[in-house]
């Protein structure tokens, strides 16, 4: 395993930058695919000469294939070793640090944590034998991590190196497909799990009428609720409520005023299905809970029964509509964006932080010139922001399946589902190493610039879906994710295909759907 | 490589014409050359060397170098490959031309050694 002291000298950019020019010269190699179909043996040629340019035409491609993919499986392996090696490095510091704010001697070559400090109470005593072992772990965890992605980056350079990694016989896109080392030996699952938190597989929205099974929300007129699961199997439900409902739920000291806004969203995010049904299956019966007192003043007490139950749950967003503030408070950021669409504004309670949202009929805020998007493709747009710094932007559309394979070196195959389009979300965040050019496009206007650095950079989930829409009647839904029995209009998508690429990385990671499922 | 006339292959060039044929070897002959330009011209090993350095004590650095000293083999192999394969088909189309050359010459040879009586009466 290698020391503290060496792991503190590792350069994880180093390795990033030679992943980027990697990525760079496995493009030009995917590139000359044209050159390998013009170069293919004309029909017109016949007899033995003909037929040994064929066999070595074939032969020569092979080996170019081969190559590609050995190019593109260095780079991801360099992408993943970077991330992993900044990750750990950023571990070994805090552990460090907590050694030090605790007077503790590390070994920087043997690791050993020491404690030179002496102790007359027996408490004390123990309380600094736990610090020296948790200090102990910490540092040994990050190191294995360190030790880890170096071992797998090296086994991708060896295999490389020993000619083993199969271009197959496709095209050099397809040979330029390839995941990183550090994931050998995963299952789909374990897959699913590291890239899918943030993808959505399946989900189910019912807009609720009169009677329906969650009917409590059809007193105050309109509710939406959203059904989602992700890839690493949590259930998140958005719950868009009219403002009476939301009154009765206190989260981080909200205090809605109806008129401030016309609805208010509460999100809760379940562990998995199971659990998620449970919370729909208990709410009617949690609603109906009515005793004599109530019964002057049902919609009040349904309301206050919902809002004690719903407290009680996994509370992760709890938004409230902002939107006559909306133009004051984020002047600068929607910069030209403003006058163009409409823009929506809130703060969300438990988050801390504002947010707006720009409709996908304001085409021209969120890049529709020159941004390759065409016809009905369009995005939209939400930029989150705490205090008066921009923490998050994430654009949803839906894009042809070719302008997704221009924009994002993908190479969706033609007859992706769906009327050949995909669904395609963009997110930058702190994280990203490019967040502040994204971040100084956005500011001075230039939304275009800011989704080009998105579709290089960003956080990508792509997904090829398909949608059912159900009638207006009352119906029983089964659709996959959950029954609901509703009386007015519902949409279930379930996700045939995704793909995702990490913010700041090169490689895309197919996830199954029916791992998760 | 042997050389086919497309006068003895026997497909009387299923109504392709000689010089097509010819015109179709040289351009794929092209479309290889361009590739074999693109790899020749790429050096993969510069991005490996640093990485020894930036690992300093891992055993990613050994095999960097390894790498690096593979690939630019194994690109550089590709490209003069890939460039004599090119040439072999242009020689092929040359050949194809000489070919066509001869026989037409033998042809009118033959043409004029059975022309007879009637053609020199005829000047």
């Amino acid at each position: 395993m290698v020391t503290i002291a060496q792991v503190l000298t590792w350069e994880s950019t180093t390795l990033d930058t030679s992943a980027d020019n990697l990525y760079a010269l496995r493009k030009q190699l995917i590139d000359l695919q044209d050159e390998v179909d013009d170069s293919r043996v004309p029909g017109t040629w016949y007899g033995e000469s003909a037929t040994a340019a064929t066999k070595e035409h074939s032969a020569l491609v092979d080996r170019l294939r081969d190559v590609t993919a050995e190019v593109a499986r260095v780079a991801a392996s360099l992408d993943l070793a970077g991330a992993d090696i900044k990750a750990a490095r950023t571990d070994l510091e805090g552990a460090l640090d907590v050694a030090r704010q605790n007077g503790l001697e590390v070994d920087h070559t043997t690791g050993d944590v020491r404690d030179p400090k002496t102790y007359d109470d027996e408490f004390e005593r123990l309380a600094a034998t736990v610090t020296v072992m948790s200090v102990t772990t910490q540092l040994s965890d990050a190191l294995k991590k360190a030790t880890e992605a170096d071992a797998d980056l090296a086994r991708a350079l060896g295999d490389a190196s020993d000619g083993t990694i199969d271009g197959g016989d496709g095209t050099l896109s397809d040979a330029g497909d390839q995941l990183p080392a550090g994931l050998d030996g995963m299952t789909d699952q374990q897959i699913a799990a590291k890239y899918g938190q943030d993808v959505v597989i399946d989900s189910l929205r019912a807009w609720l009428g009169v009677e329906a099974e969650l009917a409590t929300w059809e007193l105050e007129g309109y509710a939406e609720a959203g059904y989602k699961v992700m890839g690493d199997g949590k259930v998140v439900m958005d719950l868009t409520l009219e403002a009476g409902l939301g009154r009765e739920i206190g989260v981080g000291g909200a205090e809605v005023d109806a008129s401030a806004g016309g609805t208010t969203n509460l999100q809760l995010t379940f562990k998995d299905q199971a659990e998620a049904d449970k919370f729909l299956d208990g709410l009617a019966g949690a609603a109906g809970d009515l005793g004599l007192l109530d019964m002057g003043n049902v919609p009040a007490a349904v309301a206050g029964n919902v809002a004690d139950y719903v407290m009680k749950q996994d509370i992760t967003s709890f938004k409230t509509g902002v939107y006559g503030k909306a133009s004051a408070e984020f002047e600068s950021a929607v910069a030209s964006g403003e006058a163009e669409g409409r823009v929506d504004g809130y703060y969300d309670w438990v988050n801390e932080e504002y947010g707006i949202k720009v409709s996908a009929s304001a085409d021209a805020a969120v890049g529709e010139k020159d941004s390759g998007l065409s016809g009905s493709a369009s995005l939209s747009g939400e930029i989150k922001f705490k205090g008066d710094q921009m923490s998050e932007a994430v654009f949803d559309g839906r894009i042809s399946a070719a302008v997704a394979n221009d924009k994002l070196d993908l190479g969706l195959p033609a007859s992706t589902s769906t009327g050949q389009a995909v669904d395609v979300q963009l997110k930058m965040n702190e994280d990203n190493p490019r967040f502040e050019d994204f971040k100084a496009a956005v500011g001075s206007g230039d939304i275009d610039g800011a989704i080009d650095i998105a579709y290089d950079d960003a956080e990508v989930t792509v997904r090829s879906t398909t949608t059912e829409s159900y009638g207006s009647e009352e119906i029983d839904i089964d659709a996959k994710v959950a029954e609901l029995e509703i009386e007015y209009g519902a949409e279930g998508e379930v996700a045939n295909q995704v793909w995702v690429r990490q913010g700041g990385q090169g490689y895309w990671v197919d996830i199954d759907p029916k791992a998760v499922r | 490589m042997s050389v086919d006339s497309p006068y003895t292959g026997g497909h009387a060039m299923a109504g392709f014409t000689f010089e097509a044929v010819v015109a179709d070897i040289d351009s794929s002959a092209d479309g290889m050359t361009s590739a074999a330009e693109t790899v020749g011209a790429a050096d993969p090993s510069k991005d490996l060397g640093s990485i020894g350095t930036a690992l300093a004590g891992g055993t990613s650095g050994a095999a960097a170098t390894a790498l690096a000293s593979t690939w630019s083999t194994r690109f550089s192999s590709w490209s003069t490959d890939a460039e004599a394969h090119a040439t072999a088909r242009r020689n092929s189309a040359a050949a194809y031309t000489r070919a066509d050359h001869e026989a037409s010459q033998r042809l009118q040879a033959e043409a004029f050694a059975n022309r007879g009586p009637a053609v020199q009466q005829d000047r």
